[in-house]
């Protein structure tokens, strides 16, 4: 482990924060960028782990250490901000604390939008506990991150990986155009990540989706690609409505 | 005279790039300070054990590497210029603050002058203010950078992030590192910004023009006292008020720095020699050598000495060390001529010597002083006498 340097800046974690949002709230105010942050306290990024392994459900000895001397917030603070924090002789923090419901469509993490405007932008620790549903504050249902629930079942196995959505939304877009080296152009981003973007949604929806352009054939969406966009535009008009 | 021999002293291990960062920098600051090697007798250190006496001499070695910082006369005039315009900088957000530059040769104690300046104003800043600022933040009263040889905006911004350990270090552009230095510097409440060796940087060229227009953005935005230390600033180009129109952003900076010099010693005036024979004094005092004895640099050497060093107290100070490591390691315990002729110190203090030896064996210069200790006269017609004695020793010089 490289020697901990002190950041020169300190932000307070706030009651009931995640440690996740904590060291987001710092990036931010540091304006560098997350990865660097996450490198300057001696973490890897979080979700390339499975739950178990994560720091954000148990911190292990020597990264709290290394977090406390970088940021000067005691140990036992910086563990009150994991999952591990819930754990008793009767609760073991494993994957099932944070598995949904049998009648949730959720993997993710639930919220509150008022808390969260309310402490701009951090995200609560509880949250992510699969069993907590109300917001004791604002006394309300916490909302799922995306409300999948009423998502057209076509759309579902793509709305699961972070930024599933605005992917979709963008495979929509470019099926307008007729190669994708012109949708990549006019959508301001690279082909290759436009491409891998496509690729994804039909590996996670397992059918294809578009036939690629040839020689004097412009690309063009076939049947379940069709349905997709399709789903996608009633989708948006949906979320629009409701927003 | 059984005093015990002192401890080895807890020190910070200070090496070259220590002072680029700011635990280093915290480590310099607040290094205690090295506490003098017991003098023995001669007939203590014969009966020193190997063991003992090999510690002895680790001890005296490190001693003598770091003798400084004296407080001489030209330390003592750049502490007094710099507190008068780091303090007085105090204008408000619209009107940027004045700059320093520390223009001087090699070898006359810039960088030493400067950053014990520093090392003062941080612990004068620390004990009225506290280690954390009102919000929480780190107080860091002093940054210092020292430039590369190819310095460019992104790498100095970069140099600035690493001194305070912000970590957006690998992404961003150069305004964001700019962003980020600006908050650094805000939020841990720097007063003086010390930019080394920067007569490193091309002025003349685009980096360099783009470099000048960075040092005014930061006079501006930044609440900072600016200090650059650097060899030939003149010639260089820092104080150029520029001609063409592509030299009028360095002229700019020009404006707004003001030029501290700092000048080697001098044996001209009957002053200058007595300021030489002090810092002497000085030195001598500090040199732990057991055969020692008063004069044996201050009246002795005197001469021989400035003509060595050329009055650069750098070129001294490594001629000192060296001769006092010699003579430890070759027993004779003491500065003679014979033995300093045997060290060989730097080029540039070398290439003057003849010229000042064949100036003092004729006579025409001396760095003797008229009387150790000046009785104030008593009479009209002493103080005549004083006066006469001091016209001729001012005639004798060049």
């Amino acid at each position: 482990m490289t020697t901990a340097r002190t950041l020169p800046i300190h932000v307070a974690p706030v009651t009931d924060g995640a440690l996740d949002s904590w060291l987001e709230a710092i990036s931010h105010r540091l304006r560098s960028a997350h990865g660097d942050t996450l490198t300057s306290v001696g973490l890897a990024s979080p979700g390339l782990v499975g739950v178990e392994e994560s720091w954000l459900t148990r911190l292990p000895a020597p990264s709290a250490e290394h977090i406390s001397a970088v940021t000067g917030q005691p140990i036992e603070r910086l563990h009150q901000m994991t999952l591990a924090h819930y754990a008793s002789p009767r609760q073991t923090i494993t994957s099932e604390a944070k598995r949904p419901s049998p009648w949730s469509q959720t993997h993710r993490s639930r919220y509150c939008p008022d808390c969260l405007a309310e402490s701009d932008g951090r995200w609560q620790l509880q949250w992510r506990l699969g069993w907590q549903f109300l917001c004791d504050t604002n006394r309300a249902t916490l909302m799922a991150e995306r409300s999948a629930n009423d998502a057209p079942d076509i759309l579902r196995p793509a709305l699961d990986g972070i930024g599933g959505w605005e992917r979709l939304q963008r495979f929509a877009k470019a099926s307008k155009y007729p190669t994708l080296t012109i949708a990549a152009k006019e959508l301001r981003v690279h082909q290759f990540a436009l491409v891998n973007q496509i690729n994804r949604i039909e590996r996670e929806l397992g059918t294809k989706l578009l036939e690629r352009a040839e020689r004097g054939r412009p690309m063009r969406l076939n049947a379940d690609g069709a349905a997709v966009v399709q789903a996608v535009r009633s989708y948006e008009r949906r979320r629009a409505r409701r927003c | 005279m059984a005093r015990k021999a002192a401890a080895p002293q807890p020190q910070a291990n200070l090496d070259n790039l220590t002072l680029s960062r700011k635990e280093g920098f915290r480590d310099f600051v607040n290094a205690a300070a090295r506490i003098q090697p017991e003098l023995l007798t001669p007939r203590a250190l014969a009966t020193l054990s190997d063991a003992a006496r090999t510690e002895y001499d680790a001890q005296r070695r490190k001693w003598h590497a770091n003798l400084g910082p004296f407080k001489t006369p030209q330390l003592a005039e750049i502490h007094d210029d710099l507190d008068d315009i780091v303090v007085s900088n105090d204008q408000d957000g619209d009107k940027p603050k004045g700059a320093v530059a520390i223009d001087a040769y090699p070898g006359l104690g810039k960088t030493t002058a400067v950053l014990d300046y520093a090392k003062k104003f941080h612990l004068r800043e620390i004990a009225e203010n506290g280690a954390c600022t009102a919000s929480g933040n780190e107080r860091w009263p002093v940054c210092r950078v020292g430039l590369a040889g190819n310095t460019g905006m992104v790498a100095f911004n970069k140099a600035l992030l690493g001194f305070y350990a912000h970590p957006g270090k690998s992404k961003g552009s150069a305004d964001d590192y700019a962003y980020r230095a600006l908050d650094c510097a805000l939020s841990c409440e720097t007063k003086i910004l010390i930019i080394d060796d920067l007569h490193f940087l091309r002025w003349r060229n685009t980096s360099g023009v783009e470099i000048s227009n960075h040092f005014k953005y930061i006079a501006n935005e930044f609440p900072v006292t600016l200090i650059y230390v650097g060899v030939d600033l003149d010639k260089r180009g820092l104080f150029f008020d520029g001609l063409s129109t592509s030299d009028r952003a360095i002229a700019q900076t020009a404006r707004r720095t003001t030029k501290l010099r700092m000048a080697p010693f001098g044996i001209g005036t009957e002053n200058q020699r007595r300021q030489w024979h002090q810092l002497l004094l000085t030195v001598e005092q500090r040199v732990v050598l057991v055969d020692k004895r008063p004069g044996m640099l201050a009246d002795d050497l005197s001469d021989y000495l400035f003509a060595r060093s050329t009055g650069h107290i750098g070129s001294l100070m490594t001629l000192i060390n060296r001769g006092c490591w010699r003579a430890i390691r070759m027993g004779t315990e003491y500065l003679s001529r014979d033995l300093l002729e045997e060290v060989k110190t730097d080029d540039g203090s070398d290439s003057r010597r003849a010229e000042f030896e064949a100036a003092f064996s004729s006579g025409t210069l001396t760095t003797r002083i008229t009387s150790r200790k000046p009785t104030p006269p008593r009479s009209a017609a002493a103080r005549r006498g004083v006066r006469q004695r001091l016209k001729r020793a001012a005639s004798t010089k060049t």
